[in-house]
């Protein structure tokens, strides 16, 4: 008989959630959980930036260098290039100098950790990952986040490994990114809630994927990793095209596609850019559908959305 | 009188409920002020149940209407019960507990149990509005387990730079993340720290129980706080507010409405024993409280509990369209997670 598993743990600066249904049995059940959890703690290993020894700062010190890379640290990368073209630039791995200079420097979650300062290299929209065989390079005083599209990126991975076992029903969660596939246990669709932006208990919608259909949804809102410093008010959400801190209306923006990378990337770049940016992608069927919480006028909650399961 | 239905109750601990409600019409919503509070009725037995007061937790932006409750008596208990599409109505909006945006440039909130609801109001208001008004909230509590809304005010804290917490807990502290907690009760010592010993410059809002408030009260007192930056909450018309402060109680719409109130509560509880004495046969738990529960609000002065609420009660309902709700209660964290998207 099918069961319902869940495992919690924390991980990339917040928290994952993995839930899968098998009848395989418990032994199989944590077959599963150990490998998800070691690709999630391999992956954070390699590619945080919050620490010193991770393959990403090692790169980052190397700038300006061809640098030798691993196998997933050049598949990522390939994937950032790409969503840097799909994206005409919206999407830059190229901030990190500007999110530390802001005032997003160190871990929210552990604040043990020091990340390593790029605060002095610059930015340019017109910079770009150069990739080799067993090489990248990166030009010298620039330094990249993968945080824009990590955890997108992360999910699909995971959720590959799970078609590849045979796990036919699941959702994975990481920092409220959410994959799903299948059904729940009482054959029901998955059900993702969407939560108020400035809420986290307060549901504003959800969506299901009605025909068990795999979704990737992906959240993206300028209402935590937020501070002021030099008395001026700043968040982590990066517009690469005036080099700061987002500046308008939009508090978050929910986006639905066919996979975590995509939703991830396209719901921060929707939310630099605005609703029409929403609209075009829907056109184009990038994304299935999204939903924006904004501040009106008078400073009220509007919500504009427009979902395809 | 305004109309409602019943979206969703749930359990935030084991026994304060939140209610969900959503106005019938468009013309049904009610417009009221962070910090105020309602009245609310319902039919029980095919009669209009008694009408109680509870302090509204949503804020004035919100289409739905949220009630922090503490289930200790007849009313409360069979207000558990209801299913979600049951017909509320609603009388209200009432007090002055509110907070001046003229006058109140600085403000400590006291909060004492169940007491921290109309500030929940107030604090959710100014959040999303983005009002940047200096609020420390002292929210003193009995142990650290099953704290109302204290996962809500961690998350208020995080997207409201402006607001300062400080948890007073007067026994048990059983370490909950990072969190700080402060032993003891409300008292000289803790306000003087506080504020410095400069009390001048803070307008302080107070809410609890009878022995917290006359504490907080005496406190302030003592310090020469004027009685203008002293704002309690009472859920009586007549009782004590700011504009009682200032000399302008008990206008004849006051009057009127506290006389209304007053002869709709007797009748209320007359109704109520009569069913009662109907139904008392049928009650299993004969030996609660029988009497019915004064018209006085639930968070102040009530520290009674009853018993847990069943499991059924604590599941919300599945929202059948798109619409605001409030999603599984957090009670218990080896519990399942339904899957959520947020900003991290």
């Amino acid at each position: 008989m099918a069961k319902r598993y869940q495992e919690k743990l924390d991980c990339l600066g917040s928290k994952a959630l993995l839930t899968i249904i098998t009848a395989n049995g418990d032994s199989f059940k944590d077959k599963i959980f150990l490998e998800l959890t070691r690709q999630i703690q391999d992956f954070e290993k390699l590619f945080s930036r919050f620490l010193k020894s991770s393959e990403l700062s090692k790169f980052n010190i190397e700038a300006g260098k061809k640098t030798k890379i691993s196998p997933a640290m050049k598949n990522i990368l390939l994937e950032v290039n790409k969503m840097t073209e799909l994206t005409g630039g919206l999407f830059s791995p190229f901030i990190l100098p500007t999110l530390q200079k802001v005032g997003y420097k160190n871990s929210w979650t552990n604040e043990d950790n020091i990340a390593p300062d790029f605060e002095d290299r610059t930015y340019s929209p017109d910079f770009r990952i150069e990739i080799g065989n067993d090489w990248a390079k990166i030009p010298s005083h620039s330094a990249i986040d993968l945080g824009g599209i990590g955890k997108g990126y992360m999910l699909d991975l995971l959720s590959a490994y799970l078609d590849n076992q045979a796990v036919e029903d699941y959702w994975l969660s990481l920092g409220g990114d959410i994959i799903c596939r299948g059904k729940d246990i009482n054959h029901s669709p998955w059900q993702i809630n969407i939560s108020d932006s400035l809420n986290n208990n307060l549901v504003v919608d959800y969506i299901e994927n009605t025909n068990g259909q795999k979704l990737a949804i992906a959240t993206s809102g300028v209402t935590k990793r937020k501070g002021i410093k030099d008395n001026k008010p700043w968040n982590h959400i990066i517009d690469p095209r005036l080099n700061m801190s987002v500046q308008n209306s939009i508090l978050a923006v929910t986006v639905s596609a066919k996979n975590a990378e995509l939703a991830d990337v396209l719901a921060k770049c929707i939310l630099i850019d605005g609703i029409d940016l929403a609209k075009k992608l829907i056109n184009q069927k990038k994304i299935y559908g999204f939903l924006m919480q904004s501040l009106d006028k008078s400073s009220k909650i509007v919500i504009d959305k427009k979902k395809i399961n | 009188m305004k109309k409602y239905f019943l979206k969703s109750s749930v359990w935030m601990t084991k026994d304060s409920l939140l209610l969900t409600l959503e106005p019938k019409n468009s013309e049904d919503k009610l417009d009221f002020y962070p910090g105020q509070y309602l009245s609310i009725g319902f039919r029980r037995f095919g009669r209009p149940s008694p009408v109680r007061c509870f302090s509204i937790v949503s804020s004035p932006s919100s289409n739905n209407l949220q009630l922090g409750i503490r289930v200790y008596g007849v009313f409360t208990k069979s207000l558990s019960k209801l299913k979600p599409g049951a017909n509320m109505f609603v009388l209200g909006p009432y007090g002055n507990f509110l907070i001046d945006e003229e006058k109140d440039k600085n403000i400590i909130m006291l909060a004492a149990g169940i007491g921290i609801t109309p500030y929940m109001s107030m604090l959710r208001f100014l959040s999303e509005q983005r009002i940047n008004l200096p609020v420390t909230l002292v929210y003193a509590v009995r142990t650290t387990d099953n704290i109302p809304f204290y996962n809500e005010i961690t998350e208020l804290q995080k997207t409201n730079p402006f607001l300062k917490v400080i948890y007073l807990v007067a026994e048990d502290i059983k370490p909950i993340g990072n969190q700080k907690f402060y032993k003891g009760l409300i008292s000289s010592d803790f306000m003087d720290k506080l504020t410095k010993k400069y009390y001048s410059p803070y307008t302080f809002f107070i809410c609890g129980p009878k022995g917290f408030k006359d504490a907080a009260i005496d406190i302030l007192s003592k310090n020469n706080v004027e009685k203008d930056k002293i704002i309690t909450e009472e859920f009586t018309p007549s009782t004590q507010s700011r504009s009682d402060a200032e000399g302008e109680a008990f206008t004849i719409p006051k009057l009127t409405y506290g006389l209304s109130f007053l002869s709709l509560a007797l009748l209320s509880a007359f109704i109520m024993t009569i069913d009662l004495v109907r139904e008392v046969p049928k009650l299993q738990n004969s030996s609660s409280t029988t009497s019915a529960p004064s018209a006085s609000n639930s968070s102040a002065g009530n520290t009674n509990t009853n018993s847990t609420p069943s499991p059924a009660n604590s599941q919300p309902v599945q929202p059948s369209s798109p619409s605001t709700t409030y999603s599984q209660p957090q009670q218990n964290q080896n519990s399942y997670q339904q899957p959520t998207t947020s900003v991290s």
